[in-house]
């Protein structure tokens, strides 16, 4: 499942570079405006790629990602990411099954602990996956929690 | 009781040595999603769009949030170094443009 999501997601990276090398889109830098695309996008993929700005994601053991295995209330369920990448600049929250699976983004200065605790709403069990940016690459990781109640009905 | 008094809440204080930064944001996160049941409508969308949060007026968080954050948003950060009476400032600003913002400093 988690090496289906990689290879999709690679696939369309191969074909986002494409564009950017055509000169079609332009990557946005390090988060200067609300990210309508990636929040607006309808599919995990889709979605994951805009908030990497069409860079390769790397499924990483490198970050911590805590999430209740059985969640009792989808409407807000405890997230905490811990990244153990230098220079981490970038932390993106998913959750696979909300109609937007894109929920947050955050920009880190240097001067922050590259770790955040937040609440998220899912809208069914499925996947939730952190997107660490460090020094211009991208890492992921995901944790599957199964939701008694969903968020997003 | 806090919270009777004060819509949001915030604490920032040093832990092994480092300052911790907690804050619960007071907002009802409309996904858009939702109906009305008592007039069948669609509740419309109402949810924080952007948060700045400052340590002695420098910006070290900006999120951009959509509308899956969480009913009544959680936010936890740590900084790599501050001490006691330092200032940190939050504020945040919703799709419908209403800005509020919190201050306090580090205990």
């Amino acid at each position: 499942m988690q090496r289906r999501i990689f290879l999709k997601t690679s696939l369309a990276a191969a074909e986002y570079t494409l564009l950017l090398n055509a000169g079609l889109l332009t990557p946005r830098m390090v988060l200067a405006d609300w990210p309508a695309d990636a929040f607006h996008a309808g599919s995990l993929d889709e979605a994951m790629l805009a908030l990497a700005g069409g860079q390769p994601v790397v499924e990483s053991d490198d970050i911590e990602l805590d999430v209740p295995s059985i969640v009792e209330d989808g409407r807000s369920v405890p997230v905490s990411v811990r990244s153990h990448y230098e220079g981490t600049d970038t932390i993106s929250l998913f959750s696979e099954k909300n109609p937007n699976p894109a929920v947050g983004t955050f920009a880190l200065d240097p001067a922050l602990e590259p770790r955040l605790d937040t609440r998220i709403k899912m809208g069914g069990s499925g996947f939730v996956i952190a997107l660490v940016g460090a020094k211009g690459k991208f890492y992921r990781t995901s944790k599957r929690a199964r939701v008694t109640s969903g968020g997003c009905a | 009781m806090a919270l009777a008094k004060h819509k949001h809440k915030i604490l920032a204080k040093m832990q092994q040595g480092k300052p911790v930064v907690k804050l619960l944001i007071r907002h009802p996160m409309e996904t858009g999603n939702r109906t009305d049941k008592l007039t069948g409508g669609k509740i419309p969308r109402h949810f924080i769009r952007e948060i700045h949060c400052r340590h002695n007026a420098k910006r070290v968080l900006t999120g951009y949030w959509n509308w899956g954050m969480a009913l009544n948003p959680y936010l936890a950060f740590r900084l790599k170094e501050g001490k006691q009476g330092d200032v940190i400032t939050i504020d945040w600003v919703d799709n419908r443009g209403a800005t509020e913002s919190i201050e306090t400093r580090i205990r």
